[in-house]
């Protein structure tokens, strides 16, 4: 897609108020939504969303959360691993790595998923890590 | 049939997450422009309907009744556009939608934002059917 220039695929973005997905998760249990018991449940779970966007999964697949974990620290570097129906998907779609990067405002999360060729350089964001397929 | 009415449980449901005066609730409200939830939102009433429910409802169960029989790669396109055949699915659980209004620019992040109340309620039903058929199969 030119606008993000030649090396960039997609990009998925996904922000959420972290107060939102606190409430959430003290109401119905870090089990609903298929988080870790962590300190920073919205970062997981933000990323998660970023990254299905990015790959531009289905209906059948955009609910198939414990298909996708993030491994790493509140500081990263972060590792996102890919199981089951929503790894079968990404690895018909991907065609190089997935980047992505997390930003932190006024109680607000934001996570942007880059899906990138192979081969090429992800554009530079804060606290970037590359995805392993 | 159910044990229960599923439409005075989304109701109720709807009235207390939302904090909306129930003489505002009509089933033709739209959880996005109407209502102006969340994508959150719109999990804590699932949730919530999960837990009255007597069968197991999943939100990966709902991503199966909207995308139907549908191919993953026949829904949408690589940009996450919802291609024509697959408007003409959700056009069977989301009878509202006007698809000529909406080709080639409905994309998936923007598919819940057009959920009503009513299309809700009827997926609870199917899915409630669906575990019950299976339950007895």
């Amino acid at each position: 897609m030119p606008e993000y220039g030649s090396g960039v695929l997609r990009v998925g973005s996904y922000s959420v108020d972290t107060d939102s997905v606190e409430r959430l998760i003290a109401r119905h249990g870090p089990k609903a939504l298929h988080l870790p018991d962590r300190a920073d449940p919205a970062l997981p779970w933000a990323v998660r969303q970023a990254t299905l966007r990015a790959l531009a999964a289905p209906p059948r697949l955009a609910g198939r959360w414990g298909d996708i974990a993030l491994r790493g620290g509140a500081e990263g570097p972060w590792t996102l691993l890919f199981t089951g129906e929503v790894a079968r998907y990404a690895q018909s779609v991907l065609h190089g790595d997935v980047s992505f990067s997390v930003t932190h405002r006024a109680g607000r999360i934001t996570a942007h998923a880059v899906l990138t060729r192979a081969g090429t350089t992800p554009p530079a964001f804060p606290r970037e890590t590359e995805v392993p397929r | 049939m159910f044990p229960y009415d599923v439409g005075e449980l989304v109701r109720s449901i709807v009235i207390d997450t939302l904090g909306i005066p129930a003489a505002l609730y009509r089933t033709d409200l739209v959880f996005s422009a109407d209502l102006g939830l969340e994508s959150l939102d719109l999990l804590d009433i699932f949730f919530r309907i999960e837990c009255s429910a007597p069968v197991v409802l999943t939100v990966e169960k709902c991503g199966r009744y909207l995308q139907g029989d549908v191919p993953d790669e026949e829904f949408c396109d690589a940009r996450g556009v919802i291609s024509a055949r697959g408007l003409s699915r959700l056009r069977t659980v989301m009878p509202q939608l006007d698809t000529g209004q909406w080709a080639g620019k409905l994309t998936l992040d923007r598919m819940l934002s057009e959920l009503s109340i009513g299309n809700l309620v009827s997926m609870v039903e199917n899915l409630l059917a669906e575990g019950q058929a299976a339950a007895h199969a």
